[in-house]
C-alpha cells in the first residue's frame, strides 16, 4: 500500500484565555450526558475563572491568532466555504447580523456603516479589511457573503434552511470543526448529518432538536456548549485536515504520561433564527484549554475528573479519551 | 453499525405509484426486468412513460456526463414529471443528486438500488470524488489511501472517505 | 417583537372602494420578516391576522391592506375607527406562508384581497432575482394594488378579471410550469380548492402547492374526547363544541396562542399518544397525517383519547 507523503503538522498551538472559557459543565454536576442543553443567548455566565456568553459572536483575546489561522486555512482550501445558490439571501442576512454583532465590541478596530445610498461599508483595521457592497451582491470583497463573514469572525458558520418541515445544510464556512467534514455536509439533511453520532441518533434526540429548531421564532437566539478531549492546541481538528495530523501524537501523549498537554476542546454553539429569511444561523466557537492550565482552577479540576471518570465507555471513545482514561485519572490524583 | 444516512434498500423493488402526468424510467444496467416492468405498469395505468436504458459497460461514462444531460432533459419537462430509476446504488444515487439539482423532490422520484458494487466517495482532504470498489481505495485527486465511512450525503450521492488515523473518529457534529 | 406592541398609524390610503391600506410605524426599529408573513392586529379583545405587503427585508414600516366585509368584525371596525395618528395593538410579524427558496420557479396565484401576501412574495422574488410569474384574479374596478403588481411583475403577470377568467388562467398555468416550480395561492376557499384540484389533476405533488386562507372555514362542533396532560397526569374531557385550547386554559394549562382559528400556528402542542384530527390551515399537505403535533384552537381527536406533551 502506498501512502502520499504526510504534510508536516505546522498548525500553531492555540489557547483560549481561561477567563473567557465557556466551561461546559453544570455547576455542581459530577456527571455529563447528552441532552438538549439549550438556553437563551446573550446572557453572561460567571465561571470559576471568569465569564462568557455576553454576545452571540464574540471578539475575544484570541481574535488575532484565530483569524490568522483561519486565513491560512481558507487561502489553502477555499472549499471550506461553500453554499447552495438559493442560500444567498440567508448568507446576506447572516453577514449583516454578524458584522452588526461584532462592530460595537471593538469600535477602535471595526467600523460598519450603511450609507443613505444603501451601500454597506465595512472596515477592520486589525485585518486590513475594507470593502463596500450592496445587500444581495453575489460577492463581497471577492467572496460569498458567508465566507466574507467567516473572514471577520472567530466562529464557524452554518446556514440551515427549512424544506418540507426538515432542515438542510444550505451553506458552510468552517475551519475549526471537530473530527467531521463540514465540506461534505453541504446539502445534507439535519438528520443525516448527525447519523454517525453514537447514543444520540437512535434516542430521538436529533428529531427533537430539529423540531425545536424549526419552532424558533424570528429573531430568537439560543446557545449550548459541547466538549471533547483533544491531543493538541490545533484549532483545526476537522476531517479535512486529518491527514496533516501526526497519527502517533495522541498515543504518545498518553503513553508518555503527558496528560497535562491534553486539551479540553469546548464548542460554544449559538443558534439564531434569521427573521427575514427564516434560515437558522448555527455558529460554533471553538475554545481550547490545556489540562495543565485547567487544574490551576481547583473547582474545575475536581469537576472535570469526576465527569471523565463517570462517562460511559462509548461516550468516552467518542469524546476521544477512552484508550488512556485510567492513566489520565491517575494524573488528576497526583 | 450502519449509519442511518446509508440508504437501506428492500430486497424486492416496489413498483412506482401511478401518480404524476408523465414518467421517465431509467434502466441503469438493472438486474432482471424491473425497469421494463415499471415502464409497462405505468403505461398500462394510462401515464405517458418513456424508458431510458443504459447498458453496464456504458454506465460509468453515462454517470460522468449526467449532470448537464439531466438538466437538459428536465428543462424540456414540466411539473407533473416523475422519474424512476433502478440499478446499482452508486448510479441511482448519482441520478438522484442530479434530479434534486434540477428541482425534483422525493415525492417525484421512485428509486431502487438492486445491488451495491461501487461507491462514489468524497475525499475531504482534496475535494475529489472517486468511484471506489472496496472499503479502501486510492483517491483519484490526491492519491492518498482512503477508508470509506458509513456516511452518505444524499444530496450529492456520495459516501465520505478519509485517511485512516487512530484519532479520527468518523463522525458528524457532536 | 414577542408580545403585543403599539404601532402608530402613519398613513391610511383608500386602495380600492372597499380596501384600505394602513402604514404602521414605530419609534423602535421594526424587525424584518419573511415574505408572506402576517401581523396579528387586536382591537377591543378581537384579533385577526393581516398579511404584510412589503418584502420584509428591511422594513421602514409595516403595511397591511384591509377589506371592508360589510359583516362587522375587526376589518370593518378598523375601517370605522382607525385614523392617522392613532395606535394599533399588534403582535408579530409571524411567518406561516414562507417562500421555498430553492424552488426553480415561483407561481403566485392571488384572488381578490388575497393579493396581499402575494405582493410580498413578488417583491421578494424581484429583490433576489428569483424566477416567478403571477396570476391575479379580481373583480373589475376592485383590484387592490394592481398598478404595483403590474409594475413589479411586468410581462410575468396574467390578469384574470372575474372567476371564470381566473379558473381558465389557473388551469392553463399549472399545465406548463417548469420542473421545480412551487405554487403559492391566496384567496377565498373556492379559489384555493380550484387551485389544488387543478394541480392534482396535472400531477403536482401536494408538497409543491402552498395555500394561504384569509378566512378560516366554519367548523362543526366535533365529537367529545379526552386528553391526558403528561406533566400533571390530569385527564380532561373536551365536550363537543368546545375547543381543546379552551379546556386547557380553563384547567390552568398555559398554551401560547393568537388567532384561535387555526390560521396562525402559534398554539402548536406536541402529541405523545393518540391520533389528532387536524382541522387547522397551518399544516402543509405533506404533514396532514402527522400524529406528533396539533393546533388545539381548532383541531380535535380522531381517537378517544390524546396524550399531550404539556
Amino acid at each position: 500500500m502506498t501512502t502520499a507523503p504526510r504534510t508536516p503538522d505546522t498548525a500553531p498551538s492555540y489557547a483560549t484565555p481561561l477567563a473567557e472559557l465557556a466551561w461546559p459543565f453544570e455547576p455542581g454536576a459530577d456527571t455529563y450526558r447528552y441532552w438538549i442543553n439549550v438556553e437563551r443567548g446573550r446572557r453572561p455566565v460567571a465561571t470559576a475563572a471568569g465569564s462568557w456568553g455576553r454576545h452571540v459572536l464574540e471578539v475575544d483575546g484570541g481574535y488575532p491568532a484565530v483569524m490568522a489561522e483561519r486565513t491560512a486555512i481558507l487561502d489553502r482550501e477555499p472549499r471550506r466555504c461553500s453554499a447552495l445558490p438559493h442560500a444567498l439571501p440567508a448568507a446576506w442576512e447572516a453577514l449583516e447580523f454578524g458584522l452588526a454583532e461584532i462592530a460595537p465590541q471593538r469600535p477602535d478596530l471595526f467600523r460598519l456603516q450603511r450609507g443613505d445610498d444603501g451601500v454597506l461599508r465595512w472596515r477592520n483595521d486589525l485585518l486590513g479589511t475594507r470593502w463596500s457592497a450592496r445587500t444581495g451582491d453575489p460577492l463581497v470583497d471577492g467572496a460569498h457573503p458567508l465566507a466574507a463573514l467567516a473572514g471577520q469572525v472567530q466562529e464557524d458558520l452554518f446556514l440551515l434552511g427549512p424544506r418540507e418541515d426538515r432542515l438542510y445544510v444550505d451553506a458552510v464556512a468552517a475551519t475549526f470543526t471537530g473530527s467531521w467534514s463540514s465540506s461534505f455536509s453541504l446539502g445534507m439533511s439535519f438528520a443525516d448529518l448527525h447519523s454517525p453520532v453514537p447514543r444520540i441518533r437512535d434516542s430521538g434526540m436529533v428529531d427533537r432538536t430539529e423540531r425545536f429548531l424549526l419552532s424558533l421564532d424570528p429573531g430568537d437566539v439560543y446557545r449550548r456548549t459541547n466538549w471533547s478531549i483533544y491531543d493538541s492546541g490545533r484549532l483545526d481538528a476537522s476531517l479535512e485536515a486529518s491527514h496533516r495530523r501526526d497519527p502517533g501524537h495522541a498515543v504518545r501523549s498518553a503513553t508518555e504520561h503527558r496528560y497535562g498537554s491534553l486539551r479540553l476542546r469546548v464548542e460554544l454553539q449559538h443558534l439564531v433564527r434569521l427573521p427575514a429569511t427564516g434560515a437558522l444561523l448555527f455558529l460554533i466557537k471553538t475554545q481550547l484549554a490545556a489540562f495543565a492550565d485547567i487544574v490551576t482552577v481547583p473547582q474545575w479540576a475536581g469537576q472535570l475528573r469526576s465527569v471523565l471518570a463517570e462517562l460511559p465507555e462509548d461516550m468516552a471513545a467518542y469524546k476521544g479519551f477512552a484508550r488512556y482514561r485510567p492513566g489520565l485519572l491517575d494524573w488528576f490524583d497526583l | 453499525m450502519t449509519s442511518r444516512s446509508v440508504p437501506q434498500w428492500p430486497d424486492a423493488a416496489p413498483a412506482p405509484p401511478p401518480a404524476g402526468r408523465c414518467w421517465t424510467v431509467f434502466d441503469l444496467a438493472a438486474r432482471g426486468t424491473t425497469a421494463r416492468d415499471w415502464h409497462r405498469r405505468l403505461t398500462v395505468a394510462g401515464l405517458d412513460a418513456e424508458l431510458v436504458t443504459v447498458p453496464e459497460p456504458q454506465l460509468t461514462g453515462w454517470i460522468e456526463a449526467l449532470p448537464p444531460a439531466f438538466g437538459e432533459l428536465a428543462s424540456r419537462r414540466h411539473v407533473g414529471w416523475r422519474v424512476a430509476a433502478v440499478g446499482p446504488e452508486h448510479a441511482v444515487l448519482a441520478l438522484r443528486a442530479c434530479a434534486v439539482e434540477a428541482g425534483l423532490m422525493d415525492a417525484e422520484l421512485h428509486l431502487h438500488a438492486d445491488r451495491r458494487t461501487h461507491r462514489r466517495v468524497y475525499c475531504p482532504h482534496c475535494g475529489a470524488t472517486t468511484l471506489a470498489a472496496g472499503d479502501r481505495f486510492r483517491c483519484a485527486g490526491c492519491a492518498r489511501t482512503l477508508l470509506v465511512h458509513d456516511h452518505v450525503s444524499l444530496s450529492s450521492g456520495r459516501y465520505l472517505g478519509s485517511v485512516d488515523t487512530p484519532d479520527a473518529a468518523p463522525g458528524a457534529a457532536r | 417583537m414577542t408580545g403585543d406592541d403599539r404601532l402608530t398609524v402613519a398613513a391610511v390610503e383608500q386602495t380600492t372602494v372597499d380596501v384600505r391600506s394602513y402604514v404602521l410605524t414605530s419609534h423602535r426599529p421594526l424587525r424584518p420578516y419573511e415574505p408572506g408573513s402576517h401581523l396579528v392586529v387586536g382591537l377591543d379583545g378581537v384579533r385577526t391576522c393581516y398579511s404584510l405587503t412589503d418584502d420584509g427585508t428591511a422594513p421602514d414600516a409595516y403595511r397591511i391592506s384591509v377589506r371592508r366585509t360589510g359583516r362587522g368584525g375587526l376589518s370593518d371596525a378598523l375601517h370605522d375607527t382607525v385614523r392617522v395618528g392613532g395606535q394599533l395593538s399588534v403582535s408579530g410579524p409571524r411567518s406561516a406562508f414562507p417562500p421555498v427558496p430553492h424552488a426553480r420557479h415561483h407561481l403566485f396565484v392571488a384572488a381578490g384581497i388575497g393579493i396581499t401576501p402575494i405582493l410580498s412574495h413578488l417583491g421578494a422574488a424581484r429583490r433576489w432575482g428569483r424566477s416567478c410569474s403571477v396570476v391575479y384574479g379580481y373583480r373589475s374596478g376592485a383590484a387592490a394594488h394592481l398598478e404595483l403588481v403590474r409594475r413589479l411583475a411586468g410581462a410575468d403577470l396574467v390578469e384574470a378579471p372575474g372567476r371564470t377568467a381566473l379558473a381558465s388562467a389557473v388551469a392553463e398555468a399549472v399545465e406548463r410550469q417548469p420542473v421545480g416550480t412551487h405554487l403559492y395561492a391566496c384567496g377565498p376557499r373556492a379559489v384555493l380548492d380550484l387551485v389544488t384540484d387543478r394541480c392534482a389533476a396535472a400531477g403536482w405533488p401536494p408538497e409543491r402547492v402552498h395555500v394561504e386562507h384569509f378566512t378560516a372555514p366554519d367548523l362543526d362542533a366535533g365529537a367529545p374526547f379526552e386528553v391526558l396532560v403528561r406533566s400533571s397526569g390530569r385527564r380532561l374531557p373536551v365536550p363537543a363544541g368546545v375547543s381543546l385550547l379552551e379546556v386547557l386554559e380553563r384547567d390552568g394549562v398555559a398554551v401560547d396562542h393568537l388567532c384561535r382559528t387555526g390560521v396562525c400556528g402559534r398554539c402548536r402542542i406536541g402529541v405523545l399518544a393518540g391520533t389528532p384530527e387536524h382541522r387547522d390551515l397551518v399544516l402543509p399537505a405533506a404533514l396532514r397525517d402527522a400524529a406528533d403535533r396539533m393546533y388545539p384552537c381548532v383541531s380535535r381527536a380522531g381517537t378517544a383519547e390524546l396524550e399531550l406533551d404539556l
